[in-house]
């Protein structure tokens, strides 16, 4: 559907320095997705510019930012596709998946080592409600090995069933419920680290 | 015959994404109602993901 190009001199020229603000934030997210720098970039870049060709259809900078979100999840979906069609995509990827050793949270008897051990939390869910939680969760994110933030962020966030994550990743659904489990075990443990123990202090 | 801690959270976390069956449940809450990590563990499982949401949230509309 195009529209008749029309000089839209009313509209507001888009702020550079907003750009650069947005620009951060998808970064961030589209690495997490991708797990690469160089095709992070690339996608993020293809977004922005996408994006600011239509930018003065929008009104006010909320919106625009959602557009370009809309136009980087799809760019995201494409590459994730195409990665699919590779045929070394799926063994590199595997190959975190089916270690078979325990996570060094466990002893060999598969019990919690004493430090590892999940303590109860006070008040979990105030947490959720606080800026200050929020930016060490987002920490914690990102210290994951990039498949298992990834897997994480496709179950918990996008919602996707274990299957569409499969298909997507070239993965079986053993290999998605290993990195799911690594990925709460680490989450979780950081957050008693960084967040829980500083809160008992 | 009981699982051990990795076990547990392994099939505390598959609860997440799949129905366990009958023999999977009992043995979870076997271990569960004697080891109260493996509990804390399951009362912290559904903060991650509300936490990665909120995330997700904030992203969507910070720095507007």
């Amino acid at each position: 559907m195009r529209r008749p190009p029309q000089p839209r001199p009313s509209s507001t020229p888009i702020d550079p320095a907003f750009v650069a603000r947005v620009r951060g934030d998808l970064l961030r997210f589209a690495r997490l997705q991708l797990g690469s720098d160089d095709e992070a970039e690339d996608a993020v870049q293809e977004a922005l510019a996408a994006a600011l060709r239509n930018g003065d259809q929008f009104r006010g900078e909320a919106a625009l930012k959602t557009w370009v979100i809309a136009i980087l999840k799809n760019k995201i979906a494409d590459l994730l596709r195409q990665r699919r069609r590779r045929p070394l995509g799926a063994s590199e990827m595997a190959a975190e998946a089916d270690g078979g050793a325990l996570p060094a949270l466990f002893d060999e008897r598969g019990m919690w080592r004493e430090a590892a051990r999940p303590a109860a939390w006070e008040d979990p869910e105030a947490g959720l409600h606080s800026d200050q939680f929020l930016a060490i969760f987002d920490a914690c994110l990102n210290r994951l090995p990039a498949q298992q933030g990834q897997v994480f962020m496709m179950r918990e966030v996008v919602e996707l069933a274990t299957d569409e994550i499969c298909d997507e990743l070239g993965l079986t659904s053993g290999n998605i419920h290993v990195i799911l489990h690594r990925a709460r075990l680490a989450l979780r443990a950081c957050l008693q680290h960084h967040w829980f123990a500083e809160e008992v202090r | 015959m009981m699982l051990n801690c990795h076990d547990t959270t392994f099939l505390m976390s598959q609860r997440r994404e799949r129905d366990l069956s009958f023999s999977e449940r009992m043995k979870l809450r076997l271990h569960a109602g004697m080891c109260r990590h493996c509990a804390n563990f399951e009362r912290q499982l559904p903060l991650l993901g509300e936490a990665a949401k909120r995330l997700a949230a904030q992203e969507d509309d910070h720095g507007v």
